[in-house]
Formats: structure tokens, sequence, C-alpha cells
């Protein structure tokens, strides 16, 4: 199978187990579950990520003496890695998704247990490519025509996504949509009868991140080690949330997010609120149907709008505090790469600075061969610093 | 005893005759351009060629005798498309021109490629494009912000 200039090499049980891109080859290894496991080059190991309890992982990288503990992954419930600690337990970076698996910050890792390893675009599950941006299968479900239940539309499609219903439901090989350990399900009549879980998550990211050490706390045993785990993590939460934000980033963000939010909402609530006025309104015997109802439908619009304008701009103010978090990246034309070079370029020196240590070309080629799609500043900084540390050696 | 290093003229003739390929973006506007055939380097993150260029802070073109195809402060998918559908050929020329060494490749595909010093003043603070050799090869060719090129050995630093 070919994307681009990718060959991909499946095995007899139809299993990713060779990328050859443009000569450059990585062999994939899975682990007993089926899980990836690691990459190699030949004998060489490029990463493996070692499971660990609570849905978390241990990513080892290539160091000068072997493969060496970097990086620490956490999921949510979906299997979406949303922090990254060092081994030293500061936060490397974190990342958030819309429902389908769209990076909104800064994003990249892997999505439902679908790493991108093949293809920045693609989410890799074990039998099937999911194709992040367009939100389905790039190929149907394998199962053909079993896979779909007549009574269920949902399941017509068999390049659907879990059923579209991406926030309850994974699908981690890409033949079962299947809800996320930890959740329960409640029967809707769906295929596999799982298609809505008693766990859904909240509008607020705050909650979403409750939601995260609450799954963590709940699954893992209280020893010692594991207090001092989650302690890490909820430091690093609060030093997340705490964190140093642009004030011009801060309001612009916030005010946009806020003015989109409150006119998207006000709408919402008026034609929620009219409609609900409207019947109640209509329900008046004495004033009469019409009239009654015009005026249930007009206080009913300014309420449903006073109130939808105010929630829709509380979140929208929500989300762009959080896109105002520490190193955003992203960027575009229009003098968006001069800021970006500068940008790896100032990550590069400070990291220089603060070892001592110089870049030679080869580390500087390593630099610039790492993937930096939704890197922030400060996670640019820690890869410098692996690398002329000697974290990260390839010579 | 001198040691006599190899000049950025003597190295860039090397290139003349190898296919120019692999064009892929980092961040940014920041580059990398392979030359000559890919070589099996152990433990590398990513293929390279026998040659080839990091093209880092530095303005940039890529263009034929009647059209600009691309230049570095495109869009970012802009530049990603052209690079992955643009088939440079050969190299047939590649020096690097007065005041300020500018570096100019021209491809058998007709098209070119040429970078812009943006400042008057040398600096060695950041690094505009870097050429690696082959990896039996000692050196290596930076040029700073300023234009200035340097021959360093893979040890030197950058910078």
């Amino acid at each position: 199978m070919s994307i681009d200039t990718t060959t991909l090499t499946f095995d007899a049980l139809d299993r990713l187990v060779e990328e050859n891109n443009n000569g450059s080859y990585t062999q994939y290894v899975y682990g007993l579950a089926g899980n990836e496991l690691a990459l190699m080059n030949g004998q060489t190991l490029l990463k493996t990520r070692i499971p660990l309890p609570g849905s978390g992982a241990a990513v080892y990288l290539p160091g000068s003496s072997g493969p060496t503990l970097v990086r620490y992954w956490h999921r949510d419930w979906r299997g979406s890695v949303v922090f990254v600690y060092n081994v030293s337990g500061s936060v490397f970076t974190d990342a958030a998704y819309a429902p389908y698996g769209e990076p909104t910050h800064p994003g990249q890792q892997p999505f439902a247990w679908l790493p991108s390893e093949t293809y920045s675009d693609l989410g890799d599950a074990l039998y099937r490519e999911y194709s992040i941006p367009q939100g389905r299968w790039i190929s149907p479900d394998p199962a053909g025509l079993a896979a779909v239940d007549p009574s269920n539309p949902q399941s017509w499609n068999r390049y659907a996504y879990v059923l579209n219903n991406p926030l309850a439901n994974v699908d981690p090989d890409g033949l079962l949509s299947v809800v996320p350990s930890g959740c329960s399900p409640v029967s809707n009549n769906d295929p596999e009868g799982t298609s809505f879980v008693d766990c859904p998550p909240s509008s607020s990211d705050l909650d979403l991140f409750d939601g995260i050490f609450d799954g963590i706390l709940s699954r893992l045993q209280t020893t010692n080690t594991v207090v001092s785990t989650i302690n890490q993590g909820l430091q690093a939460f609060s030093n997340w949330f705490n964190q140093p934000r642009d004030p011009g980033c801060m309001a612009a963000a916030t005010g946009i997010g806020a003015s989109v939010g409150g006119v998207a909402g006000g709408a919402l609530g008026a034609l929620g609120g009219g409609a609900a006025g409207g019947t109640a309104g209509s329900l008046v015997p004495v004033v009469g149907t019409i009239g009654g109802g015009a005026a249930g439908a007009m206080s009913g619009a300014a309420a449903g709008a006073a109130e939808g304008a105010l929630n829709g701009a509380a979140v929208g103010a929500g989300a762009g505090f959080i896109a105002c978090a520490q190193g955003t990246g992203g960027g575009g034309g229009g003098g968006g790469n001069v800021r970006e070079n500068k940008q790896a370029r100032d990550a590069r020196n400070q990291a220089e600075r603060e070892t001592g240590k110089k870049f030679s070309r080869s580390q500087e080629r390593l630099f610039h061969d790492v993937d930096k799609t939704g890197m922030s500043y400060h996670d640019m900084v820690n890869l410098a610093k692996d690398i002329l540390n000697g974290v990260i050696n390839m010579p | 005893m001198i040691n006599q290093r190899p000049s950025i003229q003597s190295a860039l003739e090397r290139l003349v005759g190898k296919r120019a390929w692999g064009l892929r973006r980092d961040i940014g506007s920041i580059f990398f351009l392979e030359i000559g055939e890919p070589v099996a380097r152990p433990r590398v993150l990513r293929q390279h060629g026998e040659w080839h260029f990091l093209i880092e802070e530095c303005p940039w073109r890529l263009e034929t005798q009647n059209e600009v195809l691309v230049g570095s402060e495109d869009e970012q998918g802009f530049i990603d498309g052209v690079f992955q559908d643009l088939v440079l050929g050969s190299v047939e020329r590649a020096e690097v021109v007065s005041p300020s060494h500018d570096l100019v490749i021209e491809f058998s595909s007709g098209a070119s490629f040429r970078t812009f010093t943006w400042s008057a003043k040398a600096t060695n603070e950041w690094t505009q494009w870097i050429l690696y050799g082959p990896p039996d090869e000692e050196y290596g060719w930076v040029s700073d912000g300023g234009g200035s090129i340097k021959c360093i050995t893979r040890d030197e630093p950058v910078r």
C-alpha cells in the first residue's frame, strides 16, 4: 500500500510492519496486546513506549548508552495523550483535541490510541488508517455488510468513525467501536450495544482535566509511588494552569472567544428560548394562542439569548485562555515563517546558554530532523537541550 | 603546518551532475535539500542524501526563468505542496555569488534556487544555511547571518 512517497507493508495478520518513506525504513514491533510497542530501523531502536498503569506510557528514545527514558505520557478517557512529562516530573508538553481528533492545543500527540507514525494526518489503528482532518477511516470496515445494523443508520457508513460518537467511543484497532476502559456502557441499540457511556466529557476543559486525574486516581493503587506520581501530575496541571500567559494574546483571544461565543450562544439561546417560550405562551388560554405564543416567544428568546450569550462567551473566553497557554506554536505565511524560524533559533540558543554546550552540525541536523508539528517554544528548548546533553543522540 | 580546508566553491563543484531531491520543510521556512543518492547512515532519524543542504534563516526563492515557484514567505501549506510536487532533476550549476555569498543552484529541470543575505553586517548569531558533505568526509560548510562562509569539521560548533 502506498500513500504519496510512503510505502507500507503489512504482515499476514494485516498489521503494519514496515514503512518505507523515500528509502528510509521503519519497522513496527507490537506488544502481546496488539499495541504498537516500538519503532525500529533494522536492529536500531528509534522509539518505544512501554505501557503503564492508568493508560500511561514510558517513552524511550535512543541515547548514547542505549535506550533512554525521556518522557511519560498521560492519556484522557479516550486514550489521547494530553500531558507529556519529562522524567523530572516537569511538563514537556500538553495537548487537546476536538472530538474527531483535530489538534486544538497544540496537538499532534497520539489521539484516541491512534499514533500518527506513518503520516501526520493519519492515525494508525492496527488494521486501518484514520484520517484526522476528515474524521473518518480512509478504507471501509473490512467486516463488510456484517458491520451494518439496519436499525442504526450510523452504522450504514462503513467509513464512519465509532458510529460518529467520538466523545464516547474509541476504536484502537479499526475494527470495533468500543467504550473506553473505565466508562460504563449504556445500551443504545447500536451493533456493539455500547454507543453511549456514563462518563461523557464536560464542555469545560477544567472538568476534562479533573476527569483525567479522577481516572488516574480510580485506576491506580494508592502506593507511595503512585501518590507521588499523582501529586506530580496535579502539580504539573497547576503549573500549566498558572503559567504566565501573554497579556496581548489573552486580551485578543479571550475577547474574540467571548464575542464569538456570545454571538453564537445568543443566537442558539434565542432559538431555543423562543421555541420554549412560544410553546409555553401558547398554553395560556386567556390571552390567546397567537398573542401568548408571540409574547412568550419574545420573552423566551430574550432570556434564551442572554443565557446563551453568557454561556457562549464563557466557553469562548475559556477557549481563548487555553489557546494562550505557553507556546501555542502555529504560524503561517506572511511573516509567520520568519517568526517560526526565529523561534527555532531562539530555542536552540537558549538551550546552548543553559547547557553551556554548542551545537555541532550533526546535532543541528538532528534538531531539524525532528518533526516539530505542534511543539511549543518550551518543547523546542527541551528538545535542543536533550540533543546537546546526549539524551537524544543519533550520530 | 597550515591545515588547508576545502573551499565552498570546490564543494559546490562536486554537486554538479548529482540528483537533487527530498525537499522537506521543518518549521517556518527551514528545509532540507538532498543532493546525490540516499545514503544509509546508521541511527539517523531521517534519510538524507550523500550531500545535503539545511536551509535555515535566510530569504530564499525557487524559480524558473518565467515564474517564481515558491518563496520563503509563502504560506507553509503552499510551500509543502510545491516541495511535494516539484521535480528538480540534477544539479547543473552551484555557486555562491557576490557581494554577499548568496547561494545559487540551477537544476536540469530549469528551476533554480537562490538565497539572499538579508544583513550588511556579518554575524555568527544565526545560520543561513549548512552544506553537509558525504558521511565519510570531515568537513561541512556554514553560511552565517552576514553571508560569511566557513568550513567546519565534524566536531566544531556551527556558530
